[in-house]
């Protein structure tokens, strides 16, 4: 009997084990299961999502690709001004687009950077163009013979991507397949086909174009623009730059103490430079310094430290400012603009010559507020840009320019300035700083044609002001 | 009877479990490239920020330089201000370059460019923010410590040989500049 018992208890416990055990195991399951499908369809409906929006960013490059190849045909063949004025506007904007979307899709950068110049630089052509057919003026023969160019070069570019948006349509293209090539997953054969290599075929065939446009902020000239005020000048041995360093460093403030100025090498980039680092004594920030090899000059100084509190104006900081350009060979400065920002003044200075103001010769200092230490200084556009400069005689006077403005505008400064325009080239201009629905204006006035040449509306960034 | 019971239960547990897997879980994602920079940056941060920072943190002039300071945050914490400022100079050299798209944020979200995107650095807060939007605004007034490269990466962990191909321009902290 009690036999019995015992043994249906041990029973009982086995089966009870069993059971907890195996309802566990069970539930175990069902929930990685569930967990699992749940997280397998979330997944994919991501990755269909994302999968969509580079299948529309390719559909809408093909298209207005395409587009632009219809428009710069349609453009050689209009002839009203209008009408022209209104295709390359299109061409323009299609061809904006058309890049927006190549950067959108998940495409090695390299392969298709020439392919985004291409778009870039039809774009500000178009653009070029358009504003000078809106201001009357034909479109020259070799411009035509320049649109002809981009359009066999549009040509091409539309029949890869034609290749690839037939590949799109079959269901071919696998966007990961392209994302992964960056992580060299795929074999080397793979490599060679698909839309990756579609892309990189495009970039190839561009190396006979290069340099053919002139016109527009992403031509050949400015992206490989030449530094004009060193151009000419001989290189200065790295003693001579130390000299330089130490003259930049010497004067930041009274009684700087330099606890040292160590080579750092040289750098080859868009202009030539020794680099150096410094420091000071008492200070644990160290001291970056640029010097250029040809002419010996400070291309940038750049070193930041905390400060706490405001005791210089701005105005005092302006001349501050002024004052340690002159000690550092740099004269005939005007402040343009500044900013703050944590208790430092940055200061924009432009040069001038013979009270014009020469806006793309900038020179960047930053001075802490608190004593004054200069403590940037940046000067890449006064040596790209700065010379003596030779047509500064304006053809229509100050009054003529005037009478171009707007009627109810109130003009409360006036002068001469050169100032650069969206393919970087100087115009001469009359600048006018005046008022007009209680909203702040700059216009520039071209001072040969007498045209508008920009305006700009002053908006008050917290800490920025405009000094003129 | 039992075993219907049984099935009944395990019944109900499946139920509810569908119910739960409805529900939407925050996943959390791996931060191990934080916590890495974290320690090797702590040295740096000067405990004073904060409180000078205070006032002039919601202020914000403009998104693109918030957005500019977002990607040196997360790309270059614990890096000189040198190193920092170059990081933002790569980014308006972007911009400029007819090659990479013509807005910060066009630039900054571009597939597979940075990794502090792709991994969600970017949306990290602030560490030592003074000197971040310093570096920043000074990057998008147009100081250019890397002399014109368009790109940066950690030689020590980088992958790409692609990237060694370029010519390097400059060395600033633990990144290598290129163009």
């Amino acid at each position: 009997m009690l036999e019995k018992i015992e043994k249906n208890i041990n029973n009982y416990k086995r089966k009870f084990d069993h059971r907890t055990w195996g309802i566990l195991a069970y539930v175990m399951f069902g929930i990685a299961l569930l967990y699992g499908m749940q997280m397998a369809n979330m997944f994919k409906r991501q990755k269909q999502i994302v999968q969509d929006n580079y299948n529309k960013s390719m559909y809408e490059l093909v298209n207005y690709v395409k587009n632009v190849e219809v428009l710069i045909s349609k453009a050689r063949i209009t002839t009203t001004p209008v009408e022209s004025s209104k295709t390359y506007a299109d061409i323009w904007r299609q061809s904006n687009l058309a890049k927006e979307n190549l950067a959108s899709l998940p495409v090695d950068q390299n392969a298709m950077s020439n392919t985004s110049k291409f778009l870039a630089q039809v774009s500000d052509y178009s653009y070029s163009l358009m504003k000078q057919t809106i201001s009357g003026d034909k479109v020259t023969d070799e411009q035509y013979k320049m649109l002809e160019e981009i359009n066999n070069k549009s040509d091409e570019v539309a029949s890869v991507l034609n290749d690839i948006y037939d590949d799109l349509n079959n269901g071919k293209v696998k966007w990961n397949e392209v994302e992964n090539y960056g992580d060299k997953k795929l074999k080397e054969q793979e490599k060679e086909e698909g839309v990756l290599s579609n892309i990189s075929k495009i970039s190839k065939t561009f190396t006979d174009y290069e340099g053919l446009i002139y016109d527009g902020a992403f031509s050949n000239h400015i992206t490989e623009v030449k530094p004009v005020m060193i151009e000419n000048e001989k290189e200065v041995t790295v003693e001579e730059a130390r000299k330089k360093a130490e003259e930049v460093l010497k004067n930041t403030k009274d009684d700087v103490q330099i606890e040292y100025i160590k080579e750092k090498g040289e750098s080859k980039g868009n202009l030539d430079l020794y680099l150096f680092e410094a420091k000071y004594k008492n200070r644990e920030e160290t001291i970056d310094l640029e010097i250029t090899k040809k002419g010996g000059l400070l291309s940038l100084f750049i070193t930041d430290r905390d400060v706490k509190n405001k005791k210089k104006t701005e105005k005092e900081c302006e001349e501050i400012g002024k004052e340690y350009l002159k000690k550092i060979g740099i004269e005939n400065v005007k402040a343009t603009y500044y900013l703050e920002i944590e208790n430092m003044i940055t200061i924009n200075y432009a040069m001038v010559q013979d009270n014009i103001t020469l806006y793309p010769d900038l020179i960047k200092v930053k001075i802490a507020m608190d004593d004054g230490e200069v403590c940037s200084v940046e000067t890449t556009g006064y040596i790209f840009n700065h010379k003596e400069r030779t047509d500064i005689k304006p053809e229509i006077t100050i009054e003529e320019a005037r009478n171009v403005l707007n009627k109810n505008i109130k003009v409360s400064e006036e002068s001469v300035a050169i100032i650069p325009n969206e393919s970087k080239k100087e115009v001469l201009t009359y600048e006018f700083k005046g008022r007009i629905n209680d909203k702040d204006f700059i216009i520039y006035v071209n001072a040969k044609t007498g045209e508008e040449e920009q305006v700009l509306l002053i908006i008050n960034t917290p800490g920025g002001t405009l000094t003129m | 009877m039992k075993k219907a019971l049984k099935r009944i239960n395990v019944m109900i547990v499946l139920v509810v479990l569908l119910f739960l897997s409805y529900i939407e879980f925050e996943i959390p994602v791996l931060d191990v490239y934080a916590t890495k920079v974290d320690a090797s940056s702590t040295s740096s941060k000067n405990p004073t920020d904060q409180s000078s920072q205070s006032d002039k943190g919601s202020e914000s002039d403009g998104g693109s330089v918030d957005l500019l300071a977002r990607v040196i945050n997360a790309e270059a914490r614990g890096e000189p201000y040198l190193g920092q400022v170059a990081v933002g100079a790569v980014i308006m050299n972007r911009v400029k370059s007819a090659e990479f798209p013509n807005t910060i944020a066009g630039v900054v979200y571009q597939k597979g460019q940075f990794s502090s995107v792709k991994d969600g650095q970017i949306n990290k807060p602030f560490e030592n923010e003074a000197q971040v939007r310093k570096a920043a605004q000074e990057a998008y007034n147009g100081s250019d410590p890397t002399n014109g490269a368009l790109f940066f990466y950690n030689a020590k962990t980088t992958t790409s040989k692609w990237l060694f191909t370029r010519p390097t321009v400059k060395v600033i902290g633990r990144h290598t500049f290129a163009k």
